[in-house]
């Protein structure tokens, strides 16, 4: 393993290191455009150089491997006059348009304008001419002008999603990345591109011109839109969700996304949402908490009296989190003992080799590995549809959202529930046959929660609120633990890790799981 | 002198492979493929000291040395034949007179570096290049010196003729590659090496046409006796293309190391005017640094014309003489460099395109005072920091014009317009 001096300090590295990486591993951050931990190296910005002794010319430090001996200065005058010389060139044909630029904030030209700028520039001649905004796909839009022509995106469709979309078009100062005829960039991934772009030249259309980015408030949480579970961050302004990013995670996602996931947010402005408890006797009526407790405790007080817990029956959507699963294990053993569950089957289309799953929801993994222990109880959503049309389900409770249109859920959509005795539903936004339904208790959305999802591979993964709920929703857990304790369980759960916590003790593949130190590689066990 | 590549040039149909043969073509590679293993070759060009003639001047027997000899992988011998330089036009001249020679030095190379497919890869623009090179590779093959166990020898060799699309860059042996490849030319980033690492990430050697249509002489006479041409360090013979306002342009095959001035004027004839005095060489195509009136004692060679502070380059000698405007000389040399930069470093791609637009300016009439140190500036801002030499190529000459000729930017911004 060859040692080298990077500044003065010593740093033994792997054989095949970068400089850059190598400078980086003891907090020397060389500054870079075209360079980027997941694609191969272009080397072609130039703004890496650095002065190694013995070699003649500046190298870059993100292609040179170190050897043995090496001594590499990063901040000498001439490799501050190179990298000087890069921006300004790199700034003679930029529009400085940072006023209406997206990227304004995140943009690292702005940001290494500030160590290696200069106040003002030497270029007198006309500016070359450059598409400002052609649609590259559904979702990404191309300023050649802002373009410093890093080839980032051009690599990341070559190299990750190996769908080719994008190459550089003409020679010299005329350089623009374009797509091929009829070939959109409109890959599952597209979006991606956006993030990788340094500068403000690649935007996201749902993004544009929304909010500057020093306004957002970023929160670390996990995309709710599969079965991966890729880690992202939202950006948040005025409790309400502006986009979702990519955070890097080598287990999961490493630096990537899925254009659906990260559209997900839109979901939750879109589709109506249940705002407060609701009860249909005679009318429909809105009703507080604690009437809405109440009556949902009677009607199933009532059932059990007279039917028993048998002729219950729950459908368990995965999206929920694994207190939320938790909770309702707690009621399915104390007081519904032979109430039978589903969990119903969300998939669309394929697996593909990159990230997204067929399974749309976060937490299938999760659910049912917190279900085993009623495993005998569980049913398919076919036969549990059966059972309601045949009369031995008097009673349906469905938990969690559905997603019209996908497997299990038409079957559902199909099932009469207005001739059973009661119905209730928990959930977020309004359920396919809302008016149907004897009763429905707002749940806040994966947007307001604490708590857990485990991904299909195992790892349990935090999620964080990035917004207040904007309406009476309550966590889900916190609904059932209430209904149950009014029926008949013994437990008071304060907060998600508290349930957590318990889950943890009681639970074999959970065990030594600590909801404050889970790690990107925290997984249950098998 | 003895002439070794434009030995043949002045025959009848030279270009067919019946002249060739009477003339004594085709025996070095009978003498290498059955006399001679592939080292043997390799020593007997390291023997002969021949350096690159495509500009760089690397010694070839080192360059074939590099390519891996314990190594499972295909090899690919290539020669470029991508003659773009502004100036030059030597390969030419081998091409289309006698193609037979090139292709000889291309198997006994292909031998050598154990290569069983080689490629020439010719400038678009050279179509009747092209068309001859087809037919001479046809003839070839129908005699058995090319394809399947060649004289009987068990060697196998293909070569392809490949035709650019008419990018200087595709010049630079990594960007040829690249377009050997099917893609846009890009140059490479280096390492890796091409001897490593080449087209379709095997092992490939890149010679240009001169180099390699040496290698039969080479072989047939003894690397030694090669040796003993020229100078120290600078063995053999070299083509020179004579242009600019000389009486005689044209090439010249004549010993490395021989003096600027003879060249000029014995061999070229002297200035096309005789009333016109000499102002400016360029002794070795349009990227290498510009020689004023007083250093043209210079010898021409690789070592001399460093020393010098230019270079030899491709020994594309442009003469300029004193109606020449120094100005619009390094614009019209900028704004070629500027249109053929790949765009891919932003050194070269901002910084060409910039000297263009202000050496534009200048030529116009338009410049300001300080426009001369903020050009030179430019330059020296591009120089030595990018992937390829093109940069270097566009920056060198307008460095040495300015240090050379600065009088004549002063002028310019001062009076707009021309000194001369
Ligand atoms: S669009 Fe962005 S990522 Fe793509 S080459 Fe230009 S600057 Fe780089
Ligand atoms: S792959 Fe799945 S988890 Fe990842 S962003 Fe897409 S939908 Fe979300
Ligand atoms: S130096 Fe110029 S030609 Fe060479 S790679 Fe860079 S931009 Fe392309
Ligand atoms: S980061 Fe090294 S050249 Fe761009």
């Amino acid at each position: 393993m060859p040692t080298l001096r990077i500044d003065g300090k010593e740093v033994t590295v792997e054989n095949g290191t970068t400089i850059l990486k190598a400078a980086e591993s003891i907090g020397i951050i060389i500054p870079h455009f075209c360079y980027h931990p997941e694609l191969s190296i272009a080397g072609n910005c130039r703004m890496c150089v650095v002065e190694v002794e013995r070699m003649p010319k500046l190298q870059t430090a993100c292609s040179t491997e170190v050897s043995d001996g090496m001594v590499v200065h990063t901040t000498t005058d001439r490799v501050v006059n190179a990298r000087r010389a890069i921006m300004e060139f790199l700034l003679i044909n930029h529009p400085l348009d940072c006023p209406i630029c997206d990227q304004a904030g995140e943009c690292r030209l702005q940001d290494y304008s500030v160590r290696y700028g200069m106040a003002s520039s030497r270029f007198a001649e006309e500016k070359v001419k450059s598409v400002k905004r052609e649609i590259f796909g559904p979702h990404v839009i191309y300023d050649g002008e802002r373009c410093i022509k890093c080839t980032r995106c051009i690599r990341f469709c070559y190299e990750i999603t190996k769908t080719g979309e994008l190459d550089m078009f003409f020679r010299g100062d005329h350089s623009t990345v374009g797509i091929f005829p009829e070939r959109d960039l409109k890959n599952d991934y597209s979006g991606n591109v956006v993030d990788l772009c340094p500068v403000g030249a690649l935007t996201l259309r749902e993004f544009r011109f929304k909010s500057r980015v020093w306004d957002l408030k970023k929160v670390n949480t996990i995309c709710p839109a599969c079965g991966r579970g890729c880690n992202i961050i939202a950006w948040v302004k005025d409790n309400r969700i502006f986009r979702l990013t990519p955070r890097f995670n080598p287990h999961v996602n490493r630096s990537w996304m899925c254009d659906h996931g990260r559209l997900s947010h839109e979901f939750l402005y879109r589709s109506e949402r249940l705002v407060s408890p609701e009860i249909m006797n005679a009318e429909r009526r809105r009703l507080n908490w604690k009437e809405a407790f109440d009556c949902v405790t009677d009607a199933l007080k009532s059932i059990l009296q007279n039917h028993g817990s048998g002729s219950i029956h729950l459908v368990v959507f995965p999206f929920i989190t694994n207190e939320d699963a938790f909770l309702i294990l707690k009621v399915l053993k104390d007081v519904f003992p032979k109430s039978t569950v589903s969990i119903p089957i969300i998939e669309i289309g394929e697996d593909d080799s990159l990230l997204i799953r067929k399974d749309r929801t976060p937490n299938r993994r999760g659910v049912e590995e917190i279900f085993r222990e009623v495993s005998s109880r569980i049913i398919s959503v076919d036969d549990a549809a059966k059972r309601v049309k045949e009369g031995m389900i008097k009673s349906l409770v469905v938990l969690g959202e559905g997603l019209t249109g996908a497997n299990d859920c038409n079957i559902l959509a199909d099932t009469p529930i207005s001739p059973l005795e009661f119905s209730l539903f928990i959930g977020s936004f309004k359920p396919w046959n809302a008016n149907d339904f004897s009763a429905m208790l707002p749940a806040s959305t994966w947007a307001e929660l604490d708590g857990t999802f485990t991904n299909f591979e195992g790892f349990v993964q935090r999620i964080f609120p990035s917004v207040l709920s904007s309406c009476e929703s309550r966590p889900l857990w916190k609904i059932v633990q209430e209904l149950g304790s009014r029926i008949g369980t013994r437990c008071a759960f304060r907060s998600a890790s508290s349930v957590f916590e318990k889950l943890a003790e009681e639970h074999q593949s959970y065990r030594e799981l600590r909801y404050f130190s889970l790690t990107d590689e925290s997984r249950i066990k098998k | 002198m003895e002439l070794i590549l434009t030995k043949n040039i002045h025959k009848l149909n030279s270009e067919s492979i019946d002249v060739y043969l009477s003339g004594g073509g085709y025996r070095s590679h009978e003498k290498a493929l059955k006399t001679m293993t592939p080292d043997q070759v390799i020593e007997e060009v390291k023997k002969s000291g021949i350096r690159g003639r495509g500009g760089a001047g690397f010694p070839m027997g080192g360059k074939w040395g590099f390519v891996p000899k314990d190594d499972s992988r295909p090899h690919y011998m290539v020669c470029n034949a991508d003659e773009s330089e502004p100036g030059t036009f030597k390969d030419r001249i081998i091409i289309e007179k006698d193609p037979h020679l090139l292709i000889e030095g291309i198997i006994i190379g292909s031998y050598a570096i154990r290569a069983h497919l080689a490629f020439i890869y010719i400038r678009g623009e050279y179509v009747h290049g092209y068309n001859i090179l087809k037919k001479a590779i046809a003839e070839t093959y129908d005699k058995g010196f090319l394809g399947k166990n060649i004289l009987g020898t068990g060697f196998n060799l293909d070569l392809i003729l490949h035709r650019g699309a008419g990018a200087y860059i595709c010049g630079e042996e990594t960007a040829l590659m690249d377009s050997i490849e099917g893609k846009r030319g890009n140059p490479r980033l280096k390492p890796p090496f091409p001897a490593q690492i080449g087209i379709f990430k095997n092992p490939t050697n890149i010679n240009n046409v001169e180099t390699l249509a040496n290698v039969p002489a080479i072989i047939e006479k003894g690397g030694e006796w090669y040796s003993k041409i020229g100078r120290a360090n600078n063995t053999g013979t070299k083509l020179y293309c004579l242009s600019g306002h000389i009486k005689r342009p044209g090439v010249y095959e004549l010993p490395l190391g021989i003096p600027l001035r003879e060249l000029i004027y014995n061999h070229g004839g002297g200035m096309l005017q005789d009333d016109r005095k000499l102002k400016a060489v360029i002794p070795g195509g349009s990227s290498v640094p510009v020689l004023t009136a007083d250093q043209v004692d210079v010898l021409m060679d690789f070592d001399s014309l460093q020393a010098a502070g230019s270079m030899l380059g491709s020994a594309g000698i442009i003469v300029m003489d004193d109606s020449v405007c120094m100005v619009k000389a390094t614009h019209r040399i900028t704004k070629f460099y500027a249109h053929e930069s790949c765009g891919q470093c932003t050194p070269c791609r901002e910084g060409t395109g910039w000297m263009e637009k202000l050496l534009r300016r200048m030529e116009a009439g338009r410049g300001e005072n300080g426009d001369t140190e903020l050009l030179y500036d430019v330059a020296q801002n591009i120089l030595g920091n990018t992937i390829c030499p093109l940069g270097d190529a566009a920056a060198m000459p307008v460095m040495s014009f300015v240090e050379k000729f600065r009088e004549e930017f002063e002028f310019h911004i001062s009076n707009k317009r021309c000194m001369v």
